[in-house]
Parts: C-alpha cells; structure tokens; sequence
C-alpha cells in the first residue's frame, strides 16, 4: 500500500474504478476453471456491479453535498463516515445512517459490504498503540482505508479441520492452518488455509487475523496482517453450487426481476 | 495461502500469541462490527417486511386476525433491530483518548437475538403466505405464450386489481429471499453471521464478567440476601410471621 504524498488529495474508487481494479491478475477459482477477469464472469458480475453501485453513491453523496454517507477526511479527500474514529455520539449515528443509507443500495442483502471492515480499519485511528511494535503500520492503514476505501473483507477462522488441536500443537494441523513458514527482512512468508471469507474474492484486500475456541500456543500462527487479494501464491477456491449463488450467499443480489437470474444459470450449467 | 510473502508494513501483530488470541476482544471491532451488523439487518428487514405486507394483501388475506399477528410479529423483530442499533450509537462507551465505541451490552442482545429473529421471521412468512409462495408458474418465459397467457392472466392474478406478472415478480422474489438455495443460504449466513450460537451467548457472560456488571448483579442478589437470615427478616420495617406460621420462631 502507499500514501498519497502529492497535493492532490487520495479519493475514494469510483464505481468504474472498481470494476477495472478487479482485472488484476487475482487467482479465484470456480468450477474447475481460474476465472480470468471477476468482474465479468457470470457468477460475479453483477455482485461486482452493485458494490459499483456503492461507490459511485459515494461519489454522487459528496457531490451533491449531501453529507448523509460521506464526510471530510482530515487529508482534503472525503470518505464513507464509518471509516473515521467515533468520538461521540454525533459521530455513531452519523456512521450509524450511513450504514443504513449503503445498506438500502443493495436491499440489505450485502452483509459484506466496504464499510463492515470499517468496523476494524477505523479503530486503527484511535487503538493504533495496541499493534505496538506495529503502530505505524496500523497509523497508515488507518490513513489509506480512509482516504481510498479500498474493498477489505477478512478470514479469520481456521477450516472446520482437527478443530479439537491447537493450532501448532504437537500432533496439531500444521500443515492446514495458515502459519508462518519463514521470515526475511523484508516480511513473511505465509502458507496454509482459512476458512469462510466471505465476499473476498472481490476484494482489493483479504485482513488475516486468528478467532477461535482453542487459543494459540505457537507464534508461527499468531499473526495478523492485511494482504493484497492479487498477491502472488492467495488462492480463493469458491466451494460452489451449480447455480449462480455462489459460496458468498449475497452474490447474485437479483432482485427486482425474475428472468434475468435463470438466465444467468442457464450459461453456467452450459458453460 | 501457498507461501504468500507479506511485508512488515502489511503486518499487525507477528510472534506475539497473547495480542493474537485477544485481538478481536480488544482491538474494538467487536461493538463496530455489531452496530454494521445490526443496522444492514434492520435495512433488510424493512425490505423482507415489505415484501411480507405486499404479499398478504395480494393473497388478499392481509385483514385476517392470525395473519395479522404473525405480521406484526415480524415488525416487532423489525423494530427490535433498528432500536437496538439506536441503542449501540446513542448510548456509546468511552475508550482510548477520547474515543467511543457502541454501547456493548445493546450489541450483545443483537448478536444473539439477530439469528434466531431471522429464522423465526422465515417461519412466519412460510406459515403467513403459504400457498401463494407455491401458486407459481416455472418461468417468466411463459407469460411470452399467448396460449399459456391468457390462463396466467386470469387464474394467477393477484387481489385488489394487481396483475398476474406482477403477483408473480412478488412472490419469485419473495420465495428467492427465503426459499430458493440463495434464500437458504442466506438464513444460514444470518444464522451464523458472527460466530457460532454459543460463542455468541457466551460473549454476552464475558462481557458482563469484564465490564463489572456481573459483580454488580451479584451484589443486587447479596442485598436481598443481607434481608433475612435464618431467624426470619434482618431489616426493622418488615414483620417476621410468627403469628400465623404453624412453626413458630423458638
């Protein structure tokens, strides 16, 4: 990631933006075959126009000056309101409505939407020192997801595999679980699954961090850390259904019509 | 993940097991997660509601008593989620440097009641619309065959001068919400939309256990207790029944 340093502030993507920042190269897979560009693909297609749909609200918020969804960030850009740290009650409920005014967009079937990880990218604002010896990578998070929003969804769960192990414990899943394999001195290197990302595979970035019953008890899996969805070796295999409602249940949000849909599952059963 | 390299700048917590266990209690996601949850449920609650009214009133049994009832049922849970979400920005808990965040006992009660809401919301509209989630041709390719039209028009209309076309867009769209795999799959997202149902109940205890509350509760139950003891009542203003009891106060 970077942060905008020139005089022109960072802005949010615009709709068109997002469909074109998906044809990056990411590798989703899906009946068998790597899909080549997300954004047109049957199964994704209008799932990724609706999230269009989001930030060009965005965009038509500001210019209108509306206020309802967006804000002023405090680097002369402006952002969805959930994506600044709270600090009163004034701030909560305009956050709160401009959830709600996102949320009419898709009918409220999109629980995945931008702003659910801005109920994590916006504590970075105010939480940064708990990330210590990270803090300024929290700090500058807190900076880019405000300014650019990109898309962010995360995976926190382990698969539903030895689940009764810790997670590196002798004996344990290490070979599941994803865990740290080696470190240099530019990072690390990561390998293994997680499990129920809802919403990834149209991200920009997929946010890792460890839930779970069994705590941790080996530091190779105590880790947390953004990584970019087209990033060299993320494999999002989508445990599909033959018909376009994919493994992220709100993907074919197809609502007002009723032929348009069957269509769409004709093509997948034929092609 | 097949050895994916991710660099320090990208990196949060590394090696620290007690920040990487306790990260999603602390980091303050948590209550912000709850108050995005709650609010895009409530949205699409307000749909689902509408969906429900305008079914029942082209079924033209909107004014029965029992469908009634079981419409307002699904308003109540409807209503129950926008004030809950009221509660979590209106009633806010102070945090770092003066931050807030949701207040945590409003998103607790969301969180556990959410999933259970949504399964009995589905229940109500499979009891309450019935039959007309069933009284349905198989595409909208048959409303293009004048031969098959001219039934559709008349015997698939809906009440209150709504058409055949459009009873039909209502209910398709109605059932795909509950029924069809993308319905299903939702109430399976919803049902288990942030953790499993007895994590999400047990959060509700632990968050009593570290905000004090549950000592303060149990000091409620002491005072009470402090009241009577095994010679009868302790506090002055009350009467121990020694008069009237068949075992009498040796």
């Amino acid at each position: 990631m970077s942060v905008s340093e020139g005089t022109a502030p960072l802005l949010p993507y615009t709709g068109k933006e997002y469909l074109e920042s998906l044809d990056d190269g990411r590798e989703v897979w899906i009946y068998g075959e790597r899909i080549k560009n997300i954004a047109e693909h049957p199964a994704f297609r209008n799932t990724a126009r609706m999230i269009a749909r989001l930030y060009d609200a965005l965009h038509t918020d500001h210019r209108e000056e509306k206020g309802l969804i967006t804000c002023p960030t405090e680097w002369g850009g402006f952002t969805h309101r959930y994506f600044v740290a709270s600090r009163s009650v004034e701030d909560l409920v305009a956050g709160r409505d401009a959830i709600a005014a996102w949320a009419r967009l898709t009918y409220g079937w999109l629980g995945r939407s931008p702003d659910y990880k801005a109920a994590f990218l916006a504590t970075l604002g105010a939480n940064a020192g708990f990330y210590a010896p990270y803090e300024a990578n929290a700090r500058n998070w807190y900076r880019y997801s405000q300014e650019r929003m990109p898309y962010v969804n995360h995976a926190l769960v382990h698969p539903p595999v030895d689940r009764d192990m810790a997670p590196g414990a002798p004996g344990g899943p290490t070979d599941i679980y994803a865990h740290v394999t080696r470190e240099t001195d530019a990072g690390i290197h990561v390998t293994g699954a997680k499990v129920v990302a809802t919403g990834s595979a149209l991200t920009h970035f997929t946010f890792v961090a460890h839930v779970g019953l069994i705590p941790i008890q080996d530091k190779n899996f105590a880790i947390v850390f953004l990584v970019p969805t087209n990033a060299p070796g993320v494999k999002f295999h989508l445990p599909c259904v033959e018909r376009a409602a994919c493994r992220r249940a709100w993907q074919s949000v197809r609502l007002p019509v009723v032929e348009p849909p069957r269509r769409e599952r004709r093509h997948l059963h034929h092609g | 993940m097949d050895d994916v390299f991710v660099p320090w700048e990208n990196i949060f917590v590394y090696g620290d097991m007690e920040k990487a266990n306790t990260f999603f209690p602390r980091s303050g996601f948590v209550p912000r997660f709850q108050l995005h949850g709650c609010t895009r449920l409530a949205v699409k609650l307000d749909f689902i509601a509408g969906l429900l009214i305008k079914a029942t009133e082209t079924a033209g049994t909107r004014q029965f008593r029992g469908v009634e009832a079981n419409i307002g049922e699904v308003i109540t849970w409807r209503n129950a989620m926008w004030a809950l979400s009221d509660a979590m920005a209106k009633g806010p808990t102070p945090w770092a440097d003066g931050f807030v965040l949701p207040n945590a006992e409003a998103g607790a009660a969301y969180h556990v009641l959410a999933p259970d809401a949504y399964v009995q919301i589905k229940h109500q509209i499979e009891k309450t619309v019935a039959s007309s989630l069933i009284y349905l041709n198989s595409h909208a390719r048959d409303f293009t065959v004048p031969e098959l039209r001219q039934y559709l028009d008349l015997y698939v209309r809906g009440s209150g001068g709504v058409s055949a076309v459009e009873r039909v867009k209502l209910m398709k769209l109605l059932w795909d919400s509950i029924g069809t795999e993308f319905g299903a799959r939702h109430e399976l997202y919803e049902i288990n939309y942030s953790g499993s149902h007895e994590e999400i109940r047990r959060f509700a205890l632990l968050g009593a256990l570290a905000s004090g509350q549950a000592d303060r509760w149990k000091a409620f139950a002491d005072q009470c207790m402090a009241e009577y003891d095994v010679h009868g009542w302790t506090v002055p203003d009350l009467v121990n029944p020694d008069d009237v009891s068949a075992l009498p106060e040796k």
